[in-house]
């Protein structure tokens, strides 16, 4: 056979090999499901799921370091250590690296306070002088598993974002989504890391909602969670796990905090103060009606006006 | 020596090339300017203006226009494999394409940093699927020109890929659910310039964020890259064989 041959034989079969390892890549598969609809409910992928609640109620203590991010934007970190009953601890780092926020519950209280300015300050609605800005905190009381640390995390900062996983769920706390949960199927299992993980989606009202969770088939807790949400827009929101220590040892001094002299307690403006008094004109306005065209209020002088707001996703 | 000139050839070949590339580069400038897409929108744009329609108008009578003129017996006269003569030509648009692109990155940077609107973020992934959609194109494109006299090829080629879509959305529309639907799927998705692949792994649905189950997909990256490429070699590997195999007349045709 001619080296010529031989050379064009060797290049076809390298083509035939490569294009065929590509194809098997990009075939479809389940695991590059897209999600367009409610999922059925699986009862094993379902007891996964129940498995993870259980397990994060479980632990006496656990700390991790989550970090968070959205398409195109850097991703955040969140260390976070909780201990039975009510401890909890979390500070959030931006994508810079510097601290922002720390939130502290000692057991009665929470406590959330910042190395610089106050970010809940409104620049363009604040009376306080600008050398004023730093030295505050927000504390409030906190019930045993009626409070959110996932709420509270967005006082930590600018820019900071709600974690979807609530961590207080290890505090017996239940999100608002959980009574709309559609169902949960089964992805097959993937690794996160070095961990050997179960894939599970669960979906909320009628797929507004849906996680992505990757558990570890050691500890049952999440490695990798992923939420899409979908109202006006599609929104994807990820969340990693590191560094989980479940019933590790955590120093009680994490969980302490009380203001240092000088410091000030903020006070969010009461709504009340802002409402309209009995008989004050309301101010008009215009918004888009479902039949197309506007609606203003205006239009409806003298008559009684239901003002119904509502939310999807 | 002689194969940078015909690179170069494939730029200067008709008058109005450059004026293509400055049309499309102000198309996205004034894209961004003045609709302030989000850089999924903008992706979309630079992908089917950029990755398909560029390659057809620069393609256009690729090689059919020296068939035309009798001009190609002066270019394959041995001792030139004739085959070269399609390679180069095909290297030169995709460093037209690579440089088009390029250029393509600095005008929406500039244009972020000058103005602030939208975000650069994916950007770049879009660039290099464009660039990659754009190769097989062309090769598709520069293969046809071996056949089809003219400049028709790239006309032949838009309608065939409108057609194919059509044909491909009705027909998979129909089998939806349907046992024939993954073997279907498959014929319109591989052996055919790979839209649906690369505009997935220009979106980023091969990232960490992406709407399906998986987190980054380096493999899946990859292969999507590699299967272009491939499919790029599979066209021009069919244009050189009929090139080669084909007899010119000296004369105008």
């Amino acid at each position: 056979m001619k080296k010529k041959t031989r050379v064009w034989i060797l290049i076809v079969v390298a083509v035939v090999l490569l294009e065929s390892g590509a194809l098997y890549v990009l075939r479809p598969s389940a695991g590059r499901w897209r999600s367009d609809a409610v999922v059925k409910d699986e009862p094993a992928a379902h007891a996964l799921y129940n498995q993870m609640i259980a397990a994060l109620r479980s632990a006496d203590s656990l700390s991790y370091r989550c970090s968070y991010s959205q398409p195109g934007q850097r991703v955040e970190q969140y260390l976070i250590w909780l201990k039975k009953p009510n401890c909890f601890r979390v500070e959030a780092i931006n994508a810079r690296g510097a601290l922002t926020g720390t939130l502290v519950g000692d057991g009665a209280h929470l406590w959330i306070y910042w190395p610089g300015d106050c970010p809940l300050i409104d620049p363009e609605d604040t009376n306080i002088p600008r050398e004023q800005w730093s030295t505050f905190y927000r504390t409030r009381a906190t019930a045993v598993g009626r409070h959110s640390i996932a709420h509270d995390a967005l006082d930590l900062g600018r820019g900071t974002h709600m974690l979807f996983i609530d961590p207080s769920t290890f505090h017996g706390y239940t999100d608002s989504l959980q009574p709309y949960l559609d169902g949960v199927a089964g992805r097959g299992t993937d690794k996160v890391g070095q961990e050997e993980c179960d894939v599970i989606e669960v979906s909320f009202m009628n797929a507004q909602r849906t996680w992505y969770l990757w558990l570890s088939q050691r500890d049952h807790l999440p490695r990798r969670a992923k939420q899409i949400l979908r109202g006006i827009g599609t929104y994807v929101d990820v969340e990693v796990w590191q560094d989980v220590a479940v019933n590790a040892e955590v120093p009680a001094d994490k969980f302490a905090w009380s203001p240092p002299e000088g410091w000030r307690v903020w006070t969010s403006t009461d709504p009340a103060t802002k409402l309209l008094k009995a008989g004050q004109l309301a101010p008009d306005f215009t918004l888009a009606a479902l039949e197309g065209g506007k609606i203003k209020l205006s239009d409806f002088r003298d008559k009684i006006v239901w003002l119904y707001i509502w939310r999807s996703g | 020596m002689r194969a940078w000139e015909l690179m170069k050839e494939t730029l200067w070949r008709r008058e109005y090339l450059w004026i293509v590339h400055v049309i499309w580069l102000a198309c996205y400038g004034g894209f961004w300017w003045l609709l302030l897409p989000d850089p999924e929108e903008f992706g979309n744009l630079l992908f089917l203006w950029g990755g398909l329609l560029l390659p057809l108008a620069l393609s256009a009578g690729i090689m059919g226009d020296d068939i035309a003129s009798g001009r190609i017996c002066v270019l394959v006269t041995k001792p030139f494999w004739s085959g070269k003569l399609y390679l180069y030509r095909l290297l030169g648009l995709s460093l037209q394409g690579a440089l088009h692109f390029a250029l393509a990155g600095v005008l929406v940077f500039v244009l972020h940093v000058i103005t602030g609107k939208s975000a650069m973020a994916g950007v770049g992934r879009w660039l290099l699927s464009a660039w990659l959609l754009f190769n097989t194109f062309a090769a598709l494109s520069t293969s046809l020109s071996v056949v089809v006299k003219r400049a028709h090829n790239s006309l032949l080629l838009f309608v065939a890929t409108l057609t194919l879509a059509v044909v491909a959305g009705m027909l998979l529309h129909s089998l939806q659910g349907h046992v024939l639907e993954p073997l279907v799927t498959g014929f319109f998705r591989y052996p055919f310039p790979p839209l649906e692949l690369l505009h997935h792994l220009g979106k980023g649905d091969y990232t960490k964020e992406t709407l399906t189950v998986g987190g980054w997909q380096v493999a899946t990256s990859v292969a999507c890259v590699a299967h272009s490429v491939l499919l790029t070699a599979v066209y021009a590997g069919m244009g050189i064989l009929l090139l080669t195999r084909r007899e010119f007349l000296s004369q105008r045709e």
